[in-house]
C-alpha cells in the first residue's frame, strides 16, 4: 500500500523526485526512514534547513541502485528543493 | 514502451524458436538448432550484463553483481569452443570433461554470487520491504520450499549414489546447490521489485527476476524429464527444458539493457 501525498511541501517535493525512479513506496518509506535516522525526527516535520543533511543521507541509497553519477544528480537537486 | 518492447522480446524469439523446431521435423537438426540458440542466448546474456556493468562506476555496488553475472554467463558458453575438442582429448594430463567441470563450477560460483548482490541490494541500500514481517517470510519460506522441491531432486539422488558407494561427479551437487541457492533468493528479489514498482528501476530488477523464474522452470523441465514417471514425455521435456534456457539467458540480457537505459534515464545536468 501506498501511503497518501505527503502534505509537507519539501517532503512532497523530495518524493517528487525518488518516486520516478525508485517508485512511490520506496520514496515515501526512505524519506521517513532517513529523516528518522539523519535528523532523529518525523519526516513530516522536515524544514528547509534540514535539505542538504537528509538528502546527503540519501547518498547509500541512490549510490546502490543508479550508481555514483547519477545518485549525485539526484542529491543535487534535492538540495536546490530546500533552497526554493 | 522501450521497457515493453524488451520484456516481449526474449517470449517472442522462444516462441519462434519452438515454431522453428516443430516444423524442422527431423530430431537431429532439431537439437543442433536448440544447441546453437542456447549458446547464441549465453552469449546475449553475457553482453547484456557486462553493458550493464558499465554503466556503473568503478566501485559501484552493482557493477560487481552485473560483472559477476556476465561472466557466469561466458563461462556457460564454453561449450561452444571446448565440446568440439571431443571430452577424452587431454591437455598437460587433464581431460577437456574435467576441464568442462572446473569452468562450469566457476560459472556457478559467480552466478550465485551475482544473485546474493542483487538479492542484498535492499539491504545494502537501506530500502524497506512492502509487506507485513509475515507475508514477507511466507514469501521467503515459499521460494526455499520450492527450490528444495526442484533442485533438491537430483542433490538428494545424487547423495544417494554417493552414499551407496557410486561415483557422482562433484560438479552435479555444485550444480545443484547452485540451482537451491539461486531458486531460493527469487523472494528478496521478487519483494524489491515490488519496492520499487511505479519507479523506472523496476524495468531492470522484474526482467532480472523473469530469468530467475525461466530458470526455475528451466530446472523442473529438466528434473521431471529425468524422472522415470515421465519418461514417455522425455524428449518434449528436453525440448522444453533448453527453450526455458533460451529464455532465462533472453531476460538476462535484456534486463542488463534495461538497466543501463533505466540508470541513463536520470539525466545528467
Amino acid at each position: 500500500m501506498v501511503a497518501p501525498a505527503p502534505e509537507n511541501p519539501i517532503v512532497a517535493a523530495i518524493v517528487g523526485i525518488l518516486a520516478p525512479i525508485l517508485g512511490p513506496f520506496t520514496a515515501q518509506t526512505a524519506v521517513k526512514t532517513f529523516a528518522r535516522k539523519t535528523l532523529g525526527r518525523e519526516a513530516d516535520t522536515l524544514v528547509a534547513a534540514d535539505v542538504p543533511a537528509f538528502a546527503e543521507s540519501l547518498r547509500p541509497l541512490l549510490r546502490t541502485f543508479v550508481g555514483r553519477d547519477r545518485a549525485e544528480v539526484v542529491i543535487l537537486r534535492i538540495k536546490r528543493e530546500g533552497q526554493r | 514502451m522501450k521497457y515493453r518492447v524488451l520484456a516481449a522480446l526474449p517470449v517472442v524469439i522462444t516462441a519462434a524458436l519452438y515454431l522453428v523446431v516443430h516444423l524442422v521435423g527431423d530430431r537431429a537438426m532439431g537439437a543442433e538448432v536448440l544447441t546453437r540458440s542456447v549458446q547464441s542466448a549465453k552469449i546475449a546474456a553475457g553482453v547484456g550484463c557486462i553493458v550493464a556493468a558499465f554503466t556503473f562506476a568503478r566501485g559501484d555496488y552493482l557493477r560487481r553483481a552485473w560483472l559477476f553475472a556476465g561472466v557466469s554467463s561466458v563461462l556457460l558458453a564454453r561449450d561452444i569452443w571446448l565440446f568440439p575438442l571431443g571430452m577424452e582429448t587431454t591437455f598437460l594430463g587433464v581431460t577437456v570433461e574435467a576441464i568442462n567441470h572446473v569452468i562450469v563450477g566457476i560459472a556457478n560460483v559467480f552466478g550465485v554470487a551475482a544473485t546474493v548482490l542483487m538479492a542484498r541490494a535492499w539491504q545494502v541500500g537501506g530500502i524497506e520491504l512492502p509487506g507485513s514481517s509475515m507475508r514477507k517470510w511466507m514469501v521467503v519460506v515459499a521460494a526455499i520450499v520450492v527450490a528444495f522441491a526442484i533442485a533438491g531432486v537430483p542433490l538428494v539422488h545424487d547423495l544417494a549414489n554417493v552414499a551407496a558407494g557410486k561415483k557422482v561427479p562433484l560438479i552435479n551437487m555444485i550444480s545443484s546447490g547452485a540451482d537451491i541457492v539461486s531458486i531460493a533468493l527469487i523472494a528478496p528479489v521478487l519483494l524489491t521489485v515490488l519496492a520499487i514498482r511505479g519507479g523506472v528501476l523496476v524495468w531492470p530488477w522484474s526482467l532480472y527476476m523473469a530469468s530467475m523464474v525461466a530458470w526455475l522452470a528451466y530446472d523442473a523441465a529438466d528434473v521431471l524429464s529425468r524422472s522415470a514417471s515421465f519418461a514417455s514425455h522425455a524428449a518434449s521435456l528436453g525440448i522444453v527444458a533448453e527453450l526455458m534456457r533460451v529464455l532465462a539467458c533472453g531476460y538476462l540480457c535484456v534486463s542488463g539493457v534495461a538497466q543501463r537505459t533505466s540508470v541513463l534515464s536520470v539525466d545528467l545536468e
